[in-house]
């Protein structure tokens, strides 16, 4: 079963559809300010 | 990984240098202890929870679910299991006990409304989706495609990894870590890897993402989305097909569903127990003879 769900996993980041969806999405986590801090927090505070 | 491709590859202030092979060998194992430890468990497991109830993803996940299930082929395969749950030997126990419960309805569905009550009560809900949410986070973890994801979550790296003020900073930490010298290069390694990307650290930042509300909402909103798509439909349904005809998962689905019709209904005790005839999984028939009846 892992691999299948893998290979759905692939498939989805193939799909053109899905990943057109899945690109705009992330592209707005990523400018999501709240996550922004979390990664610089990371980079920074060690 | 990919922030520490970043910023080992860029160029740092000449008196700090690391050694970028070396480091990727030592945070992949930082990486596999963190996703263990209990607040990312936690954090992750409330992370997909939440998406299975959001009102978007459930709506186009019922909606996903009608078509599987007007899907002629997939029915066949399904309906399979529910004919080999039917043919076991547990199975005459529970069905004379359904029969006395259904006062003279279908005692398909009589059996099917019992499942639905138990698979809602929340012992079986949480030990079904830690089941779940295990089984998803060992497949992605195993799926290199995330690793186009993550550079898609964190596009500003450069920016971020050449920020002189912020190389400087890292480079005196580093330096003040090493009892106030410049480090060599396998020394600023180590510690940066020991430090920087401490289980610990990285646990705190999953666990800070699976808990952002910012990215949960756009998590479900994608996943609404692409629920929607008839490409994905299609390839669900080739998908649990394939999945259906899974001899061991389909034994296991048998197994399941007479585990989860047994509590609910009045089964004749066995005499050296209190437990109710065929309430195990080694139930056969040569142990029937010691049910009271």
């Amino acid at each position: 079963m892992d691999r299948r769900i893998r290979q759905l996993v692939r498939w989805l980041m193939r799909d053109p559809s899905a990943a057109r969806i899945v690109r705009y999405r992330a592209g707005r986590i990523a400018a999501d300010p709240t996550v922004k801090k979390l990664f610089v927090d990371f980079l920074d505070g060690w | 990984m990919v922030l520490a491709v970043a910023w080992l590859a860029c160029e740092r202030p000449e008196d700090v240098r690391v050694d970028f092979q070396r480091a990727s060998l030592q945070i992949g194992p930082n990486m596999r202890a963190a996703v263990q430890l209990p607040e990312v468990r936690t954090a992750v497991n409330g992370l997909f929870s939440g998406l299975g109830t959001d009102p978007a993803v459930a709506a186009a996940a019922t909606h996903l679910g009608e078509q599987l299930r007007r899907d002629r082929a997939l029915s066949a395969s399904l309906s399979a299991v529910t004919a080999g749950a039917a043919r076991s030997p547990r199975m005459a126990h529970i069905y004379t006990a359904l029969l006395k419960e259904a006062h003279g309805r279908n005692v398909g569905q009589v059996a099917n409304e019992k499942v639905q009550a138990r698979w809602n009560q929340p012992e079986v809900t949480t030990i079904m989706r830690a089941e779940e949410n295990e089984l998803l986070q060992n497949a992605l973890a195993a799926t290199p495609e995330l690793d186009e994801l993550a550079s898609l979550l964190v596009p500003d790296l450069d920016a971020l990894f050449t920020d002189k003020q912020r190389l400087r900073a890292w480079g005196r930490r580093l330096t003040a870590l090493d009892g106030n010298r410049p480090p060599a290069a396998a020394k600023a390694t180590e510690l940066y890897v020991q430090t920087a990307w401490a289980p610990a650290r990285i646990a705190a930042l999953v666990a800070g993402l699976a808990n952002n509300a910012a990215l949960r909402q756009e998590l479900a909103s994608t996943l609404a989305a692409v629920l929607a798509l008839d490409s994905v439909s299609d390839e669900l349904r080739r998908t649990v097909a394939e999945l259906a005809a899974d001899p061991e998962l389909r034994s296991g689905a048998e197994t399941l569903m007479l585990d989860m019709l047994e509590p609910t209904l009045d089964l004749p005790r066995c005499k050296r127990s209190s437990a109710p005839c065929g309430a195990t999984r080694t139930w056969t028939a040569a142990s029937d003879s010691s049910c009271a009846g």
